[in-house]
């Protein structure tokens, strides 16, 4: 498959982070989501331009919301995924999966990396 | 959570840090943040630690970018959204900058023997500099918290054949500007004053009083923190008596309680109704004797009100109005003036008006002496910053190697260029934090040691704009130092760097570097200290003038009878006084005086009798009313006729003693004793006397050394007597010893009355001389610190130059050179770069002392000796500081020396 198609670890994190809370993915839950599930903190600086990123790829597109109070008048904006992003998390999944074959017993991951 | 109960409370972040951040994502990342911080995601909203938690994920988020954009530009990624390419660039830069700093600072604490020596000279440098900024800035360069300052100008009667001198303000006078004037907005009249305070179970106590016209406060824009100011009735003296409070004192004296309205206080005896307060903000200053009245009464209550046209006592205040020039102003007040001679001939004939911007009137000129000491100031930065350039210069001879090796990796010169500039900006910002510890220090010296007649001491510290200065002052010695040795280290010629000997060319590229520095540091500590010889010699000379009288062991105070005790029991109380106060153990003679030459000066026209008014000449005189002790206290002789004797009176004639100035110049051929004069003072009838002269009294120097001899008229205190009167006092022991004894002497015969400007004619005659004392002092300072600098500076550039020459000298010694020449030659070569400084500082002070002149006393700025007894104080100082290395030099062993490379 073409190289364009695949992605970078932290890519690949945010951009499930995306479609599991889609249509109302934005940097802060993303953020949460990312931390909660893999322990690993990131910062609101680091999410933004790989969603940058991900959105000149075209797998994720972006809309804006009404500012809120809360945000000092400032409004939120939420991504949602995109067909291209839908296919280039496939196949690294298929990737991973062809390359994890054969390994299931060997270590076994119970939801989470809380082990 | 309700979202109409959510409130914008995040921690505010400031527009430019907020820039760090790229646009697109700017609003997003601040909006997450203040989110996650309003839902408490980060904690408790308003607690520390959420606030913390919010800072440190904004700073960790720039961060963050930067290493992401830095990668997606590697990446070759271009946003579909089209980042500006410099923005991405900018903050690659921002990152490069902080390793800079990283690597200056490891560098410079990997060798602490320099960076300490660095820092403290620099430190002392900076710390001079911002000290001397402050007191500018405090004393001149701040606006007067007035509004519109620049339009408030003083008015002054001038005499036209003498046109610098101010004299003071006539009341009529004054009514008249008032009325004729269209050039002011207003025109107010002032003085002050000390009365008596007198308060329920208090001593009596002295205040200072400013007796001012309806339009003083509002010309000032002074608006009452609580009751009113004054209107126009109360100018005259039928209105009810009135007083306004100063915002101090209502706070000390009433707890700022509004009730003090309506109250009364007393002073000198009267009931004054309190009816208004100053806003503490604006309290003027009264700037001849730099203190904020605490009270203020109306002109119309003046006790010691003079009605006569002749009393020149009081100080006039104007406001141009909008769009008026002080030159219009100037022409209409002459033609006023003119106006006013014509209708009054007696007591206005070849008066002028002088319109003078209210701001030099405050300052006075006092600006000569601070940008003076501002330049000097500047000299010993710059010699400070030679300094340190020759010490990086050296240190970057060492670092050769290190410079090659990083332009061998790939570094471009203006990246090695920047790096050493950072390091050089390091060492300033060290230097500038610890300049600014060293500044408070100076502050307090300067202060301690400031002439009390500077105006706005107290506004003198460590505020915003001098820190602001201490910046950028920062910055540019970084700069200046570091700019030279950076761009030279960095151009160095890579494969001869790589090389064993490839050394040599960039030393004696360095080499001449270093004696160019020496030779400005040279230069500029020889316009120092010729500066700081010329101060010198200026006042060693001016101590050597004889005043005309002893000030030793004198004491004065002053003593104020009110104005409403019939003039016999005045009299009668002052003698009696006098003669008590003689009568004390410890003093030796004292006498009484209506006012002290060199304290306050009050001048009177006269006439000659007999002889035509010229056109054109209005004399002047000091005069004063004395007792016969007077003379004696005082120390000044009598040379002709006779002294007073307190009987005047019983010839029916006035009687006078002249000064010898005055005697010599309106009778040179004839004896003046026994002349008749006419004095223009009016003090009872509003008559002018005549008067008969019994004495010639020698000369006195009012206001101090500097000033040539004034001539003076004394009264005989017997015929003439004030509510007001000063007593000088001889005493056999330390005159301050005697101030609580005359205290106690004073209150037992007049309780209610205080005594007050108590002070030893030392002191007095000290302060007139301060200003030159203090410039003094600082340029004795700074050219001691200069000369330090320079010679530490010579000293290293000899002694680095022996190193690199240990080969050379060897070989010298071994072909047979002795040990004296080799020491001459040394010697030799660090006084041909001396030589060389102090050739243009001479250039260079002939040419700048001309800004001392106005400091100078008997002195000329061109004066040879000075310049070159400073010239061989600098080569005797370089001969020295070349002396350790010359010997160390003409110690060398050929032997060793021609083995080491």
């Amino acid at each position: 498959m073409s190289r364009q198609n695949s992605l970078g670890e932290f890519e690949h994190l945010v951009l499930l982070a995306v479609m599991r809370l889609e249509p109302t993915a934005y940097g802060v839950n993303i953020r949460q989501e990312i931390e909660e599930r893999t322990g690993r903190k990131v910062t609101l600086g680091a999410i933004y331009p790989t969603l940058d990123r991900l959105e000149g790829k075209g797998y994720v597109s972006s809309s804006f919301s009404k500012p809120t109070a809360e945000r000092g008048g400032r409004a939120k904006r939420f991504f949602q995924l995109e067909p291209a992003g839908i296919e280039a998390i496939n196949h690294t999944r298929k990737m991973l999966l062809s390359l994890w074959s054969g390994f299931e017993t060997v270590f076994s991951i119970e939801g989470g990396v809380s082990q | 959570m309700n979202p109409h109960q959510v409130q914008y409370d995040a921690p505010i972040i400031p527009g430019w840090l907020s820039h760090l951040l790229p646009l697109s994502h700017r609003h997003q990342v601040v909006g997450d943040l203040s989110e996650e911080y309003a839902t408490g995601a980060l904690g408790q909203p308003g607690s520390i630690g959420a606030q913390t938690r919010f800072w440190w994920q904004f700073l960790r988020s720039i961060v963050a970018f930067n290493f992401q954009h830095a990668r997606n530009q590697a990446l070759g990624y271009r946003n579909r959204r089209r980042q500006p390419n410099i923005r991405i660039r900018e903050q690659a830069f921002l990152e490069s900058i902080r390793m800079d700093i990283r690597f200056a600072v490891r560098t410079l604490l990997k060798r602490p023997g320099f960076t300490v020596v660095a820092v403290l000279t620099l430190a002392l440098g900076i710390s001079t500099n911002t000290t001397i900024f402050s007191v500018v800035e405090g004393v001149v360069l701040r606006p007067l918290p007035y509004e519109e300052p620049e339009a408030l100008v003083g008015l002054w009667e001038t005499p036209i054949d003498e046109p610098f001198t101010r004299s003071a303000v006539t009341f009529p006078n004054w009514r008249d500007w008032q009325e004729l004037n269209s050039v002011f907005e207003d025109v107010a009249l002032y003085h002050s004053v000390d009365m008596t305070l007198l308060s329920e179970g208090e001593l009596p106590a002295k205040v200072t009083t400013l007796i001012c016209s309806s339009g003083y406060f509002p010309l000032l824009r002074m608006v009452p923190a609580a009751g009113r100011f004054f209107t126009a009735e109360e100018d005259t003296p039928e209105a009810e008596r009135t007083v306004v409070l100063s915002y101090a004192f209502w706070q000390s004296r009433f707890d700022s309680n509004p009730d003090a309205l309506r109250q009364t206080i007393s002073l000198d005896g009267t009931d004054y109704r309190i009816i208004g307060v100053t806003d503490g903000s604006l309290d003027p200053t009264i700037f001849e004797i730099d203190t904020v009245p605490q009270l203020f009464l109306p002109i119309g209550m003046d006790t010691n009100w003079h009605p006569q046209r002749a009393a020149h006592v009081y100080f006039s205040l104007a406001r141009l109005l909008t769009g008026m020039s002080l030159e219009t102003a100037q022409m209409e007040m002459d033609a006023i003036a003119a106006g006013l001679a014509e209708q009054y001939p007696d007591e206005n004939v070849d008066m002028g008006i002088a319109v003078v911007p209210f701001v030099d009137q405050v300052l006075g000129d006092v600006r000569t002496s601070m940008f003076l000491l501002l330049g000097a100031v500047a000299l010993v930065l710059l010699i400070a910053c030679a300094n340190v350039a020759n010490m990086v210069l050296a240190r970057g001879i060492s670092r050769c190697g290190e410079v090659a090796v990083r332009c061998a990796l790939g570094a471009d010169r203006r990246r090695l260029i920047r790096q050493l500039l950072t390091e050089s900006l390091v060492l300033a910002m060290a230097a500038g934090l610890l300049g600014i510890i060293f500044t408070f220090w100076g502050i307090d010296a300067v202060i301690a040691l400031i002439p009390d007649d500077v105006p706005r001491i107290a506004e003198i510290g460590l505020n915003q704009t001098v820190l602001i200065f201490t910046l950028v002052l920062t910055i540019i010695t970084g700069i200046l130092f570091g700019l030279l040795p950076a761009l030279r280290s960095s151009r160095s010629n890579l494969s001869e760097m790589m090389k064993e000997g490839g050394r040599t060319s960039t030393v004696q590229i360095q080499h001449r570097a270093r004696r160019l520095l020496l030779v400005v540091e040279v230069a500029f500590t020889m316009v120092l200290l010729i500066g700081a010889g010329l101060m010198l010699r200026s006042v060693s000379r001016l101590l050597d003038v004889d005043p005309g009288y002893n000030p030793e062991n004198v004491l004065t105070f002053g003593l104020d009878l009110p104005g409403d005790m019939p003039a016999v029991e005045r009299e009668s109380l002052q003698s009696v006084l006098l003669q008590r106060i003689q009568a004390l153990g410890g003093v030796e003679e004292a006498a009484m005086t209506s006012t002290l030459p060199i304290v306050r000066n009050v001048n009177t026209s006269f006439r000659i009798s007999g002889r035509p008014r010229e056109p054109g000449q209005s004399p002047r005189t000091y005069y004063a009313s004395v007792s016969p002790e007077f003379f004696r206290v005082f120390g000044i002789p009598i040379e002709e006729g006779r002294g007073f004797d307190g009987y005047e009176s019983r010839d029916g004639i006035g009687a006078v003693i002249i000064s010898r100035t005055l005697a010599d110049q309106y009778w040179p051929d004839e004896d003046s004793v026994g002349q008749q004069i006419t004095i223009g003072l009016t003090i009872d009838d509003g008559s002018p006397e005549e008067y008969t002269i019994v004495g010639i009294a020698g000369d006195v120097r009012h206001n101090g050394r500097a000033q040539k001899t004034s001539p003076t008229i004394y009264l005989s205190s017997s015929q003439h007597t004030w509510w007001g009167v000063l007593y000088i006092v001889r005493t056999r022991v330390n005159p301050l010893t005697m101030v609580d004894p005359l205290r106690r002497e004073v209150a037992s015969l007049l309780p209610k009355i205080p005594i007050y400007d108590i002070g030893t004619l030392t002191e007095h005659l000290t302060g007139t001389e301060a200003e030159r004392r203090f410039v003094l002092l600082a340029l004795t300072l700074f050219s001691t610190l200069s000369l330090i600098m320079a010679a530490a500076g010579i000293y290293s550039v000899i002694s680095y130059a022996v190193n690199d020459k240990v080969h050379e000298i060897g070989m010298r010694m071994a072909l047979g050179a002795s040990r004296s020449s080799i020491l001459r030659m040394v010697i030799g070569s660090g006084l041909g770069a001396t030589a060389v400084g102090i050739g243009i500082g001479l250039a260079g002070a002939f040419g700048l002392s001309r800004f001392l002149s106005s400091l100078l006393f008997e002195v000329e700025s061109t004066n040879p000796i000075i310049y070159v007894v400073v010239a061989m104080l600098i080569t005797g100082t370089a001969v020295v500081a070349c002396w350790v290395p010359a010997s160390r030099a003409s110690r060398i062993d050929p032997a060793t020396a021609l083995r080491c490379k």
